[in-house]
């Protein structure tokens, strides 16, 4: 019954294997089972991470965590002010050995490439992503560089300490399919941290659970899953609806739908199901596209937030019923 | 195995008469398996049928009925086996018209077959003869009429042909609504033709509780397309109800009973009159309307008469015998009586009479009937009366009719001249008129007129009119003659020699006639039973209603003839020795005229010359009849209406009704289930909003319930996901989300008490009837949003501090 596509897995054997990686992620990330799920989601839906949040709440841990967990190539770049776009892009060099020039590859040519404090470094060097985010090459003194699969950049940064940080350009932001936050962890789970604290680096000794090849197939499971026309419009609906909201300047791009179309199918794969109802693109409105919508000055004056406009949004706009012709909306 | 849907919900395309192309198209909904296709085939035929009785008010008896139901049969049948043989439409096109030429062959044409079963060209020619007859009649017969051969001809023609449309529309189109309305043009078409009826329930009912029983036996998805395209996006608009569209179904019976008879214009004449070009405007033809009387079941007195002696109760005459064959007259033109009747025309020696009558039922007639030739008028309802001296017929002031309890008293000078005057008067027509046949009268009627004077040596009009009639009072009587009227018939009726009083005094006017003696045929009563022999009291019913001939001798008036030899003997047999006999042929023989009037004394009541028959007032019958003719087509409009409305109620109720049928996809019981929750739960106030999923809208309602409910949310839910956005649907799903409906449903009612149950389910049907409207109407929102409600403060949230 379930969807089988071609290079692709059941449905229900990725979500048994989506599980066995939560599962081994939330070993060191206790009691944030949501934003874990959410962050392999974007794993599976080829999308790429921020993680926004309050020092010391375990971002850089979640993005290490998921990397150990698949056993493929990982690259972490702390990003300072002084890093340049070659460090991360690669470089070419000559070799004396042979005469001839060489590409050096950059931090970027890696499966996971774990960005941290991205907003540290400066908009040059943030700006050096933009190709390999979005196209998945990287283009260096006109020769361009295929990256693997999977490809995904989780980068971190702090939303408090805005001093001396560059803020992401609004087309960087844009290329993140999704933003988290992780937040503070619950009583229990912060005693039992201080329990199991201090045995040794946890994250060290994560076991890989899965390896590319496989989380390669598994993407290839979640773009064959079955969008019905209803909710496809209902997703154009909800994105259409953000650029018309009074409080919005800046609503949500096309690539938003796409990459809301592309989440809710991994969201539900996951599942174990291989069709995506409304519930799943619900789940998803705010990671989604919070981070992409910008406020008009006087909203923000009011105090209101990105997040205000979504559930707005998604307590207003109607879930089509039926297939068929729609009258356009939300123009 | 999974049933394999379409990508989503399909909608079917509109016309569903060539299947999809696709190798595998979805197996139809419609007349399928699930339907027992026998089932629909007899609501067909009942529909068919229903649709057919009113062509009992167009046709006198019910011989008509079995070859119209044998054509329906026929037809219906024909195409229901073609199309269960797999031809294709137009081969079983072909099919039903080979039936019908068969058919028609044996029915008509039996005589032209070759070895009895062989189609001839001169069966076709028979036909093309056949079909022109009736096309001529229908032009020439008024309703009801007899039911001729070419008559039915053409009503067996259309009738196959409609119901070989609606079996087409039912089985290959999966519409049985469309079906309904095709059913209903031959419904409403006799009752447009036909003259007035005060029970319309009867016409109406039957169709009603025929189309009600297709449609439901029915239920495909046929209303199921019609649903998405009234109830909007929803598909959830497209369930159907047996149980409930039942009920609605009875709610517009009976108000389509109830209230029929509330309707302005009920129970008049009819729109349009299917009659001849000629003549009398009344509803029906006189003539005819006595057969409907002689065999009418209501034996009630229609006049109770107080008289000296036994008269006729003449309602008119008719004084034109045309090419259409009939009898009838150019119309009646009443000039306002003060007492003193004029005469028609110079009588003789008369009797002089007295007649009371009080009326009891004549069911709002027009003419007041009244022995001849009346002389005064007085008494109650006198004062309305009007006079038409041309055919000597008493009429009344347009708008009034005769209603029970109306009394009046005619004062009548019976013409009874005796033989040696009559013998002496030359009968001639004063201009022609009265004499005048067509040229296709059946040339063996005067033959046998001849034949009967010559054989009876009668020289003179009048002995010549007393040998006629002594020869046709030899015949039989019945009235369940063969035929009507017409050339044929009258030629049968003399080779038969059974018949009725209309074709009796038909036959022998028009052989006087063709003899060159001026004749005509008078309407109206025989004297009636006598009940009270002191009072001298007499009841007229129905049966009594008859028809006589009149011969016009110049000088002495019209002298009454009498050729029927009827069953029941009330009539007034004239002879040579008494003209105005006081005693019906019953109470055995005639007795001597009393109290003649000498013709001197009543000379001054004579007027010399016949009146003038070119003066033609407008007729207070024809304009009663005229705006009774309107009124009748506002009825049959409202007829119409009312019976469209009902099928429309009935269709809309099962559409918006929803509920458990087993012709429904899984996909559909699926949805239709969460529908029954979403009722429920409107029924409690608790709606679900347009941008709630139905997983959040169900586990809000469980909140509401009491029990293990949340499984239930969470079970119907998941099949009410999987049936709208899914590729497949498991099987199991329908059974599980329906018992999951159930489980919720009992636990949402469990906290409610008993009493207001049935409050929920009505407010729930309610809530879901105006959903389903505002939907239609509403756009996806997401447009602007009124300033204030953005900057209106909200909670502070701090950004990116977790709050998920």
């Amino acid at each position: 019954m379930a969807t089988k596509p071609e290079d692709g897995v059941s449905v229900q054997a990725l979500a048994d294997s989506f599980a066995g990686i939560a599962a081994n992620v939330e070993t060191v990330l206790e009691g944030k089972s949501e934003v874990v799920r959410l962050a392999l989601v974007a794993l599976l839906a080829e999308g790429h991470l921020l993680i926004e949040d309050v020092p010391g709440v375990g971002k850089t841990l979640l993005a290490k965590a998921i990397g150990r967990s698949i056993a493929c190539s990982v690259r972490r770049v702390q990003f300072t002010p002084d890093l340049l776009p070659s460090d991360i892009t690669g470089v070419t060099v000559y070799n004396q050995e042979h005469g001839d020039f060489e590409f050096k590859p950059g931090a970027v040519f890696a499966n996971i490439v774990l960005g941290d404090e991205i907003n540290r470094a400066g908009p040059k060097t943030q700006s050096a992503l933009l190709e390999s985010m979005e196209e998945r090459t990287v283009s260096v003194d006109g020769t361009t560089h295929e990256l693997g699969v999977p490809f995904m950049v989780i980068a971190t940064q702090n939303p408090i300490e805005l001093e001396g940080t560059y803020p992401l350009p609004e087309a960087q932001r844009d290329r993140f399919m999704m933003r988290l936050s992780i937040g503070y962890p619950g009583v229990e789970a912060e005693m039992e941290m201080l329990e199991v604290h201090g045995r040794g680096d946890r994250v060290a000794s994560l076991q890989p659970v899965a390896d590319a090849q496989e989380i390669a197939a598994l993407v290839e499971t979640v773009k064959g899953l079955h969008a019905a026309q209803p909710l496809r419009r209902y997703i154009v609906d909800l994105v259409r609806a953000t650029r018309t909201h009074a409080a919005v300047e800046l609503g949500g791009s096309p690539r938003a739908c796409l990459a809301l179309l592309r989440a809710s199918r991994a969201y539900a794969a996951a599942q174990g199901r291989d069709f995506v109802i409304p519930d799943d693109v619900k789940t998803l409105v705010q990671p989604l596209l919070a981070h992409r919508l910008i406020l008009t000055p006087e909203a923000q004056m009011s105090d209101q937030h990105p997040a205000d406009v979504l559930d707005e949004l998604l307590g207003s706009v109607p879930i089509p019923a039926e297939s068929g012709p729609q009258p356009r909306a939300g123009t | 195995m999974s049933t394999t849907l379409e990508p989503a919900p399909a909608r079917r395309p509109p016309s569903a008469a060539a299947p999809p192309p696709d190798p595998a198209p979805p197996p139809r909904a419609a007349p399928s398996s699930d339907t027992p296709q026998v089932l629909t085939l007899l609501a067909t035929l009942a529909l068919l049928a229903a649709a057919c009785l009113p062509l009992t008010r167009v046709f006198v008896g019910l011989a008509f009925l079995a070859p119209v139901f044998a054509a329906v049969l026929l037809s219906a049948g024909l195409s229901y086996g073609a199309r269960r043989y797999g031809l294709d439409p137009v081969t079983s096109l072909c099919v039903s018209v080979g039936g019908w030429v068969v058919f028609c062959s044996f029915a008509f044409f039996a005589d032209t077959l070759a070895l009895e079963v062989l189609p001839t060209p001169a069966t076709a020619e028979g036909a093309v003869a056949l079909w022109q007859r009736g096309l001529e009649l229908m032009r020439l017969r008024p309703a009801p009429a007899f039911a001729e051969a070419g008559l039915i001809f053409i009503t067996v023609t259309g009738v196959w042909a409609i119901a070989h449309a609606v079996e087409g529309m039912v089985g290959r189109l999966a519409a049985p609504l469309k079906a309904t309305v095709m059913a209903l043009v031959l419904w409403v078409v006799p009752l447009t033709l036909a003259p007035g009826a005060t029970a319309a329930w009867r016409w109406t009912v039957p169709f009603l509780v025929a189309a009600t029983a297709l449609l439901l036996a029915f239920a495909g998805d046929d209303l199921g397309r019609w649903g998405t395209w009234v109830g909007g996006r929803s598909r959830r608009g497209a369930a159907t109800l047996l149980p409930g569209g039942s009920v609605i179904a009875l709610v517009a019976i009976v108000a389509g009973t109830g209230l029929a008879g509330f309707l302005p214009g009920f129970g008049q004449p009819p729109w349009y009159e299917l009659r001849g070009s000629s003549g009398t405007t009344l509803t029906s033809n006189p003539i005819v309307d006595i057969r409907t009387r002689l065999v009418a079941q209501d034996t009630g007195p229609v006049m109770r008469v107080r008289s000296d002696r036994p008269v006729y109760l003449r309602v008119t005459s008719l004084d034109v015998y045309g090419e259409n064959e009939e009898w009838t007259n150019q119309g009646i033109d009443g000039a306002p009586l003060d007492g003193d009747v004029p005469f028609e025309v110079g009588i003789g020696p008369a009797a002089q009479v007295n007649v009371d009558v009080e009326v009891a039922n004549l069911s709002q007639a027009v003419l007041v009937p009244a022995p001849y030739q009346a002389l005064t008028v007085s008494g109650e309802a006198a004062g309305a009366f009007q006079y038409d001296p041309s055919l000597s017929t008493m009429t009344l002031d347009q708008g009034t009719t005769l209603e029970a309890g109306d009394t009046y008293t005619v004062s009548a000078a019976l013409p009874s001249p005796d033989a040696e005057q009559l013998d002496a008067a030359q009968s001639f027509s004063l201009d022609g008129a009265l004499t005048q046949l067509p040229a296709n009268v059946p040339p063996a009627v005067p033959a046998l007129a001849r034949q009967i004077v010559d054989q009876a040596g009668a020289a003179t009009p009048f002995r010549q009119a007393l040998a006629i009639q002594e020869e046709l009072r030899s015949w039989e009587y019945s009235t369940e003659p063969p035929q009507g009227h017409s050339g044929q018939a009258m030629e049968a009726f003399i080779s038969n020699r059974i018949g009725y009083c209309e074709q009796y005094a038909g036959t022998m006017a028009v052989m006087l006639r063709s003899l060159n003696i001026p004749a005509r045929v008078a309407v109206g009563y025989t004297p009636g039973e006598l009940v009270d022999p002191e009072d001298r009291a007499y009841v007229v019913t129905n049966a009594n209603a008859h028809a006589w001939v009149e011969v016009l001798f110049p000088g002495l008036g019209w002298v009454t003839f009498e050729p029927t030899p009827r069953s029941d003997g009330n009539v007034l047999v004239p002879s040579a020795a008494n003209l105005a006999p006081s005693i019906t042929a019953a109470q055995g023989g005639v007795d001597d005229p009393e109290r003649l009037i000498p013709g001197e004394e009543r000379a001054d009541l004579v007027p010399e010359d016949p009146l003038d028959r070119t003066n033609t007032a407008p007729s207070p019958a024809a304009d009663a009849a005229g705006s009774g003719g309107r009124n009748g087509a506002a009825r049959a409009l409202l007829l119409t209406g009312l019976a469209l409305l009902g099928i429309a109620v009935l269709a809309g109720g099962m559409v918006a009704a929803g509920g458990r049928n087993r012709t429904l996809s899984p996909v559909q019981r699926v949805l239709h289930a969460r529908t029954q929750t979403e009722r429920i739960g409107r029924g409690l106030g608790v709606a679900p909003a347009e941008s709630e999923t139905d997983h959040e809208y169900l586990h809000r309602l469980a909140r509401r319930s009491s029990g293990e409910c949340w499984q239930a949310a969470g079970a119907l839910a998941e099949a009410a996901a999987r049936a709208r956005y899914a590729t497949a649907l498991p099987p199991e799903s329908a059974a599980t989300s329906e018992d999951a409906a159930e489980r919720l449903g009992r636990g949402l009612l469990a906290g409610v008490p008993a009493w207001q149950r049935p409050l929920v389910r009505v407010r729930g049907a309610l809530g879901m009837a105006v959903a389903g409207l505002s939907r239609r109407r509403s756009q996806p929102s997401g447009s602007a949003s009124p300033a204030a409600r953005i900057l209106r403060r909200r909670a502070p949230r701090r950004p990116g501090i977790a709050d998920r």
